[in-house]
């Protein structure tokens, strides 16, 4: 089959970027999204050119390290699915596909469609853990968890990180990513003690990032590929109005 | 900065905050609304209830203080929330488009700013036709108070003034189409099941206040009352 | 080729009964005191499980860490990837599991080719992971109860897998990667994202620092350090398709072989029955289907060959249930290796399906029938839907195609009882070292091995050698070591962008990967070996004459990355080779053609195999040496394993 792309290109964050036409006239229908743009970057290295720069690793939806937003929509138009689970059946012959890297102020550009989100690990290094050294922690079943809850909290942790919910979010707001990490822990009786210090800090540290407000639009929980719920960003709110004693 | 301006400060803070505000908001427009309906019941009913209003005496002024409070702050979260959007991408999307499913973008959703906006321009207005206008007076058993039935009938019959506070009352629609449900979301009262529940009464309710508003000129207008 | 046993391969494995052998040596190990603890830097090289767990760790007991990774963030290695689940000696369901048991399934499970005491050792710690997990708020499987549900995975008899749902990896590593950001922020850990390691510095003879190229801005970085660790995953990737991700490589470990680490049993690599079969020539990766999906699927083909009805039209009396027939005892849940080699011998008789002729048939509609299927989505629901997702079949309806694929290597670096490779203070963690698994690796035990190293073993063995240079001189990165490290590297990356040949990488790559499936992949033999070292070394010259590396070296430049990988594998996959044809027998995932019983089972020789094979690096073109370590069984007796 014939896709063309509209993909992004831009050398570094201080060289503007635009949108570059290219068409592939022998798409095989069975391939993934990432194939196809490896399928390109052979063509336009065997024309000399410079391929297209994007981040992938595990290919299976798990790692969070594609990003690519596909007409528009942060992964591409299925929901569940990260962009390097799309398979290009799912297009029609003739498609047009704009391809264009995560937009946001705090995940600053490097090259082509790969951003920085580090700014997620200074969240992580906000609170975004129970504080135990490894040693000789109580026994695994010392302390029982309500199935009910065990289960919120693994929806929570299922979270794979890659940003989807800033670049589809019209603010920019990085509150299911942390909305995610607060509510897995608010679930689990471990760690209980400095729950209010982590959801004030995390909560912090997403602002000084630069990430936008919420604005509620759910637009995240649209393109999760973890299919988060937003219901964590009310957990979040929750938690942070109850840690009202800790703030400073 | 004291904890109060910390909490009112942080991200999850000011959005409790315009959920706050706007439910009081919300909460107000309803007893307006009620309020309204009195007309329906004729010029006494509603002339006095006027009139038990300015009764209240520093209540009133406390209670239209605060909801001046309430305005002003929802509409200046409101505005800094919007400006901290534009800071937040400062490289726009070469196209952008929403994944639908559970998302809550929506024309009322996208347009909060502007029918906000217009709110607040309308607010001011509609203060100047009727809580600061030079009312004439009237007695009812034996009471001398404002003619507030004659005021209304006079404004309603304009047609462009029935007009333009139709419109209005379908932007105060449509922004609580969203808000509604947004202000549950925002002090965390949401859950998996409530969520699609929440967004359905929202729409319900922003329908019957719209509505509720919209019936009164419309009524006059056509003189059907 | 020489063999010897000259002494550079001491185990340091310590005396004692097996059961009392870490107790002892922990007792013995010289710590380092608080004070001193914050004047050593440790170098981690990788954040998987092994690497992770290892710096959270070390951070925690005061060491400086400085931690790399080639990817943007330590939440994203490899080991996220994992499904199953982990391994732990628990016995909470009272199924009669124990550490013994444990330590004895493993050491079957991987043909009797790996140390008792190593893997005696993982068996006694795999309790205290499960603990550290769950305190770190890992959100395993749960029964009503409220307490952890265990099941029993990798054809095992006892359930003793802790998992959640199909994402463990991913969990456990989330775990361990909070462990770190919350070093990170108290900034016993500096994290450097996006940075490769490309050399060893070593100082007279001691691993010093390391050499990495800043993968955003082309930069050659150097940073020094009392100690390194490597924890750089496999090199499944060698074979070009596999269910690594992408980046996996082996480009640090295979440096520091070239810097005279030993190469502990290169040539055992761990072929996975389940995987989605190949679809066509841009594949780019193969993806693993869950071995827990074998204890409800049945795998057959047709009986005749070229029967090209659809499944469901084949019946009963055509379809040929290999497993169950050949291994009555064990059927469907026959270990890795005996279940990869049985499709790749009905696909060689011509009666594999699907377009290529490479898949057999895993069918559910048995279970459907017995459990309904409810029960069937409710255990593998997210399975199916990953497979629907690749290959547009309902998993439900029609049998699910799979085949074989490259998932493991269980040769790596190799490493002493204290993890320690032969290079003093270069340590190697996970799966980058050779230790625990053997010739197979059971399911399960990946996890539980790259936690092991990283949460309870390094912590000890590491302050040992520390202690011990406790008053040696500390190393600047001014030093001529790291200048000459950095040069070679340098030297090493123009040369490659001055190539400016016509053929890509993927294409070198693509045919690398085709010569080791087909000669050192599920079965081998001494000719196709002899004939596959010489063709990877042709290929390999090919590559430095006409490769095309587009771009600069000084920005984000992924094919250069990629290039860099691909001419070592070029070496490695020559010295798999060299090892798979040396080792004249059979055992787990090395199937030599020429020792297999009539009906095609493995012949072990543990009169003249009994050892572990580790090549040093001799010289560009020089043969490498081998040595070996004899396995001293003292505690089990090694049998012929027998699934039948
Ligand atoms: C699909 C799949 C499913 C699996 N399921 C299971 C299971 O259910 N149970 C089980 O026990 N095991 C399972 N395994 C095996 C297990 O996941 C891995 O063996 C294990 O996670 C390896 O962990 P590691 O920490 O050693 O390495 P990895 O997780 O591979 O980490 C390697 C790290 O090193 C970094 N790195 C590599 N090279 C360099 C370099 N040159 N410079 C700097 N950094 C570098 C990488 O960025 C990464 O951070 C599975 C494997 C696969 C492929
Ligand atoms: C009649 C008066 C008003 C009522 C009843 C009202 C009601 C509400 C409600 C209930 C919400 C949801 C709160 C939340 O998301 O947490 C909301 C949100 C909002 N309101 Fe109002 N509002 C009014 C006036 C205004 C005015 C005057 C402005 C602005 C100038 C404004 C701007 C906004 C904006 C921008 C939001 C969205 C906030 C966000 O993006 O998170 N509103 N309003
Ligand atoms: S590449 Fe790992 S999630 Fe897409």
């Amino acid at each position: 089959m014939t896709i063309h792309l509209k993909i992004w290109r831009q050398k570094d964050s201080n060289t503007p970027g635009r949108l570059v036409d290219y068409t592939l006239d022998d798409v095989n229908p069975d391939m993934s999204f990432l194939e196809m743009l490896d399928w390109l970057n052979e063509r336009l290295m065997n024309e000399g050119k410079e391929p297209v720069e994007f981040d992938h690793d595990c290919r299976e939806g798990i790692c969070g390290s594609c990003n690519l937003v596909l007409n528009g929509m942060a992964h591409g138009p299925y929901e569940a699915t990260a962009v390097c689970q799309l398979h290009m059946r799912k297009y029609k012959d003739g498609d047009t596909i704009v391809v264009e890297p995560w937009r946001a102020k705090a995940f600053p550009m490097i090259k082509d469609l790969v951003v920085d989100r580090s700014a997620f690990d200074r969240i992580m290094a906000a609170g975004g853990y129970i504080s135990v050294n490894t040693g000789a922690p109580a026994d695994a079943n010392a302390i029982p968890v309500d199935k009910y809850n065990a289960d919120l909290a693994f929806d929570y942790a299922a979270c794979i990180g890659c940003g989807a919910c800033v670049a589809a979010c019209p603010n920019s707001s990085a509150s299911l990513f942390t909305g995610a990490k607060i509510s897995q822990l608010a679930h689990l009786p471990q760690g209980n003690p400095e729950r209010k210090r982590r959801v004030v800090r995390m909560v912090d540290q997403m602002a000084e990032e630069g990430f936008g407000d919420c604005s509620n639009y759910a637009e995240c929980e649209a393109v999760c590929p973890a299919e988060i719920s937003i219901t964590s960003i009310a957990k979040m709110r929750r938690e942070y109005f109850n840690a009202l004693s800790e703030i400073e | 900065m004291s904890k109060a301006a910390t909490f009112l400060n942080s991200q999850v803070g000011r959005k409790i905050a315009t959920g706050v505000t706007g439910l009081g908001l919300v909460l107000f427009i309803i007893v307006h609304l009620l309020g309204n309906l009195a007309y329906f019941a004729g010029p006494e009913a509603i002339n006095t209830y006027s009139y038990t209003l300015h009764q209240l005496g520093p209540m009133l002024w406390i209670v239209r203080l605060g909801l001046l409070a309430f305005f002003v702050y929802h509409a200046w979260l409101g505005l800094s929330i919007w400006l901290e959007r534009r800071r937040a991408r400062p490289e726009k999307y070469e196209v952008y488009a929403t994944r639908g499913g559970a998302s809550r973008q929506s024309w009322s959703s996208n347009s909060m700013i502007l029918t906000g906006i217009l709110l607040l321009l309308f607010v001011i207005t509609h203060l100047n036709t009727f809580a600061f206008y030079d009312f004439a007076t009237i007695t009812h058993g034996g009471v001398e108070m404002h003619d507030v039935h004659a005021r209304l009938t006079e404004v309603f019959l304009h047609p462009l003034y029935t007009v333009y506070y139709v419109v209005i009352m379908v932007l105060l629609g449509m922004h609580l189409r969203h808000g509604v449900w947004s202000a549950f979301q925002s002090l965390g009262w949401m859950s998996r099941k409530t969520n699609p529940i929440i967004y359905s009464i929202a729409f319900v309710l922003a329908l019957i206040i719209a509505i509720g508003f919209i019936g009164l000129p419309i009524s006059i207008y056509f003189q059907l009352v | 080729m020489t063999v010897s046993n000259n002494g550079t391969l001491n185990s340091r494995v310590p005396d004692g009964n097996l059961q009392d052998k870490w107790d002892n040596h922990k007792n013995n190990l010289r710590l380092v005191n608080p004070a001193n603890k914050r004047k050593f830097t440790v170098l981690v090289v990788g954040t998987g499980l092994a690497g992770a767990s290892a710096a959270a760790s070390l951070a925690e007991l005061g060491y400086n860490v400085k931690a790399f990774t080639i990817l943007d963030s330590p939440r994203r290695s490899h080991s996220i990837a994992a499904q199953g689940g982990i391994n732990a000696a628990k016995n909470y369901p009272n199924d009669g599991d124990t550490i013994w048991r444990l330590f004895h399934d493993t050491i079957k499970g991987g043909d009797y080719r790996s140390r008792e005491a190593n893997v005696y050792r993982l068996a006694q710690v795999s309790n205290s992971i499960i603990d550290q997990c769950v305190a770190q708020g890992v959100p395993f499987a749960r029964e009503y109860g409220g307490l952890l549900d265990n099941r029993s995975f990798g054809g095992a008899q006892v359930s003793r897998t802790f998992y959640a749902r199909g994402q463990t990896g991913q969990q456990l590593l989330l775990g361990a990667y909070s462990a770190m950001m919350r070093q990170v922020a108290t900034g016993k850990i500096q994290m450097f994202p996006r940075r490769e390691m490309l050399d060893l510095v070593k100082v007279d003879g001691k691993a010093k620092g390391i050499v990495t190229r800043n993968l955003t801005t082309g930069e050659i970085e150097r940073y020094a350090g009392d100690a390194v660790l490597l924890c750089t995953g496999g090199y499944g990737n060698v074979y070009y398709l596999s269910t690594m991700a992408k980046n996996c490589n082996a480009t640090a470990i295979w440096r520091c072989y070239k810097r005279g680490a030993q190469f502990g049993n290169p040539s055992f690599t761990q072929i996975h029955p389940t995987c989605i079969p190949v679809s066509g020539k841009y594949q780019s990766k193969l993806t693993l289907m869950s071995e827990s999906l074998r204890n409800d699927g049945r795998v057959w083909v047709p009986m005749k060959k070229g029967d090209n009805r659809p499944p469901n039209e084949i019946p009963e009396e055509d379809r040929d249930y290999y497993l169950e027939r050949r291994y009555p005892s064990f059927g469907n849940l026959a270990p890795r290796d005996v279940s990869s080699r049985s499709a790749k011998y009905v696909c060689d008789e011509g009666r594999g399906v699907g377009k290529s002729g490479l898949a057999v048939y895993m069918d559910f509609a048995d279970s459907i029938k017995r459990l309904g299927a409810d029960v069937i989505r409710a255990r593998y629901g997210n399975l199916f839907a990953m497979y629907e997702k690749i290959t547009a079949e309902n998993p439900y309806e029609v049998p699910m195609r799979i085949f074989p694929a490259v998932h493991f290597t269980m040769g790596g670096l190799w490493v002493d009882y204290n993890l320690s490779s032969n290079i003093p203070g270069l340590y190697v963690l996970g799966e980058a070292n050779f230790a625990d698994h053997g010739g197979n690796r059971l399911g399960a035990s990946a996890l539980m091995q790259g936690l092991a190293d990283g949460y309870f073993v390094i912590p000890y063995t590491l302050s040992d050698y520390l202690a011990e240079n406790l008053h040696s001189e500390k190393i600047g990165t001014d030093h001529e070591a790291f200048d000459k490290a950095e040069k070679e590297t340098t030297d090493r990356i123009s040369k490659l962008l001055n190539v400016k040949g016509k053929k890509t990488v993927l294409d070198f790559h693509r045919e690398l990967g085709d010569l080791m499936w087909d000669n050192v992949g599920m079965s081998r033999n001494r000719e196709n070996l002899e004939s596959v070292i010489k063709k990877i070394s042709e290929l390999r010259e090919e590559f430095w004459k006409d490769v095309n590396i587009p771009g600069e070296n000084n920005t984000l430049n992924k094919y250069l990355e990629y290039a860099l990988r691909v001419a070592d594998y070029m070496e490695l996959g020559e010295l798999m080779a060299r090892d798979a044809l040396d080792r004249e027998e059979s055992c787990g995932g090395h199937f030599r053609e020429e020792h297999q019983t009539e009906d095609g089972e493995a012949v072990r020789d543990d009169e003249n195999f009994s050892n572990v094979s580790s090549w040093e690096y001799k010289g560009e073109d020089k043969e490498p040496e081998k040595h070996v370590e004899d396995l001293n069984f003292e505690f089990v007796t090694p049998t012929q394993r027998s699934y039948k």
